[in-house]
């Protein structure tokens, strides 16, 4: 008879080009420094604290993304949730970035048909879509993440996720801050999460391109106040190849 | 064009449509114009022993000091200043910064209130620093404003900055990265507390916290909790003073506290009941549309219109009684620590934090300092 003992640990996924972006940084967007903060620390910092603490539970095996839609729901799970949530939304950030030098000028010429078709739809053009997701990201006062996500119905929409918020749930969006002002359009859309929630309504949202505005994502390169400047380079970066693939085709 | 600076990407947003022809927006350029000329200075409180390209020795370099303070603090004032110059309320919220003159407190009757109707006015916290009252004024206008929201978060994060590094001296430790085994350590339950408080905060931390050691551990732990920005607060609470009241009574119910605010938050209690109000807003326009539908209005609507839940209730009445006098604040953005201490660095960089507390300046901000026998 034999016994056999399998313990798993959470590890930070590797980038294809990490090895390049780890001496030189990731061109036109951030230096080798801000890179290992970000991505090299900061991943590994949120996966062994995940190992941490999930080792012995059912969660010891399943991905980040596994983990944070089980975990979104139960507030006793929080701690569990945030390192969760925080790594898979940073990797997802980390796939879609290119050097500047890779990236096309025009990003309408690399967005598949059918993606540009959407976006037009939702935002009447490009332009208005880039300075709308960028405001997002710019008026998100703390930390967090900004999404573009698809619905079910097929629509585009911008998620503006305060902290560790997901877009995969709404009520676990985070995007109303409470910390200052509270009107009642707020207070409504927290009582009809409530609803939603004990009615069982599923979320279907896919996200297709995110943006990391946590601090620790720019303020070795632009300090603290160069938020918009960096979201600028950011457009600049994204590889839309990534962002072509992650549309849902049935 | 995207704009470089979050002050002109807010314009389209919060510039409410005013001008229907161009003699109208000519009237109000002038209006604008005088108002300036005697506009009262809006002025971020300095903190003396801050200087640029010197930062904090031994909790935060040079150069990190210069971007969060310095130069966000320079940010956040043009903020300010457009905040309020595009309120609707800006007569409302400049009247916060008009220094009053001394030689209005002359009647022995008011003490100093500037006039009998004051004394119906709610109690109002001061401090020795007229920059931090007037801010503190501020934020009583704005906390419970969603349309001020850019004046309100840019005076609170001026106003919370300024409680936690002003309440910071030099120390000679080491700014330093720990590295990713830090995960693993274990503290050390016999650590001797270094930098202890003056005696009579270690008297009053004891009352309210049973020993400094577990005032250290919830104090830093609280801090540690906070993932994204933050303060973790020391305030002292204390019943609010009656209308016409002028000091506070120093043994009703009066203790320390630690409490967290999150991004803008402020610890002060005005900020309070919102969402109970918003509640009990929606139940009471529910109930009077079921009464005007002419449906037969239940039992628990009838509850609804008079007695409070006991969740209301606490929100209203536990908060509102209190006053929260700011004593310290210890600051957790990722820009205040990551740079110099790195991702695993949180807690090396509080314990820092905390040897380089000044006690004395926190002790300063105690209004019951004279009288603070137990």
């Amino acid at each position: 008879m034999s016994l056999r003992l399998v313990r798993s640990i959470h590890t930070a996924p590797r980038l294809p080009l990490q090895k390049k972006w780890t001496s030189e940084g990731i061109k036109g967007l951030m230096s080798a420094q801000q890179f290992k903060l970000s991505w090299i620390d900061y991943q590994d910092y949120l996966t062994k604290k995940l190992t941490l603490n999930t080792v012995g539970t059912a969660f010891e095996t399943r991905t980040p993304l596994a983990i944070t839609l089980s975990s979104a729901r139960k507030s006793h799970l929080a701690p569990v949730y945030h390192y969760a949530s925080q790594a898979h939304n940073n990797h997802f950030f980390f796939q879609q970035l290119k050097d500047v030098s890779e990236t096309k000028v025009n990003p309408e010429d690399v967005i598949k048909p059918q993606l540009l078709k959407m976006i037009n739809n939702s935002f009447e053009n490009f332009e208005n879509f880039k300075n709308s997701f960028l405001y997002a990201a710019d008026s998100l006062s703390g930390n967090g993440w900004v999404f573009l996500v698809e619905d079910e119905y097929k629509n585009l929409k911008i998620i503006q996720c305060n902290n560790d918020g997901t877009p995969y749930l709404y009520s676990k969006n985070q995007s109303i801050d409470l910390n200052g002002a509270i009107d009642l359009a707020d207070y409504e859309k927290l009582i009809s999460h409530e609803e939603k929630l004990a009615n069982k309504v599923k979320d279907y949202s896919l996200p297709l391109l995110a943006v990391n505005v946590w601090e620790q994502a720019y303020v070795e390169d632009y300090g603290v106040t160069g938020k918009a400047d960096y979201l600028e380079n950011f457009w600049k970066c994204i590889d839309w190849e990534v962002v072509n693939k992650r549309l849902f085709s049935a | 064009m995207f704009a470089k600076r979050t002050l002109v990407s807010r314009v389209g947003s919060i510039k409410p449509v005013r001008f229907f022809n161009s003699t109208s927006l000519k009237k109000q350029e002038l209006i604008i114009r005088q108002d300036d000329a005697s506009s009262p200075t809006i002025q971020a409180p300095t903190i003396e022993r801050l200087k640029k390209d010197a930062g904090i020795p031994g909790v935060i370099s040079p150069n990190v000091l210069n971007d969060v303070w310095f130069n966000q603090v320079s940010f956040k004032l043009e903020d300010l200043k457009y905040g309020m110059a595009e309120s609707i309320n800006r007569t409302d919220l400049e009247s916060c910064f008009v220094v009053q003159s001394n030689s209005l407190n002359s009647n022995p009757f008011l003490g100093n209130r500037k006039s009998a109707s004051d004394m119906m006015d709610e109690y109002t916290l001061t401090t020795n620093n007229k920059v931090i009252d007037q801010y503190y004024k501020v934020l009583t206008k704005t906390a419970k404003e969603p349309s001020e929201d850019l004046v309100f978060q840019s005076t609170s994060s001026i106003y919370n900055m300024y409680y936690f590094l002003s309440s910071l001296k030099p120390t000679n430790q080491q700014i330093e990265k720990p590295n990713s085994s830090v995960l693993l350590q274990t503290p050390d339950i016999n650590e001797k507390i270094t930098n202890v408080p003056t005696l009579d905060l270690v008297k009053w931390i004891d009352t309210s916290f049973g020993s400094l050691e577990e005032f250290k551990a919830l104090f830093l732990s609280s801090a540690a909790s906070i993932k994204g920005n933050g303060y973790t607060w020391l305030l002292h609470r204390f019943m609010k003073p009656g209308n016409g009241d002028t000091r506070a009574d120093s043994k009703k119910y009066s203790s320390l506290v630690i409490l967290n605010t999150y991004n803008h938050g402020t610890p002060h209690e005005f900020r309070s009941g919102q969402v109970s109000s918003a509640r009990k807003y929606r139940e009471r326009s529910a109930s009077l549309e079921k009464i005007e539908k002419g449906e037969t209005s239940t039992e628990s609507d009838e509850a609804s219109l008079g007695i409070p839940t006991i969740e209301e209730a606490k929100d209203v009445y536990e908060p509102y009684a209190s006053t929260f006098e700011p004593l310290l604040a210890v600051g957790v953005n990722p820009s205040f620590y990551v740079r110099d201490y790195g991702v695993y660095g949180k807690e090396k960089y509080l314990e820092n934090v905390w040897n380089a507390i000044d006690w004395s300046v926190v002790e300063g901000r105690f209004s019951l300092s004279s009288d603070k026998k137990l």
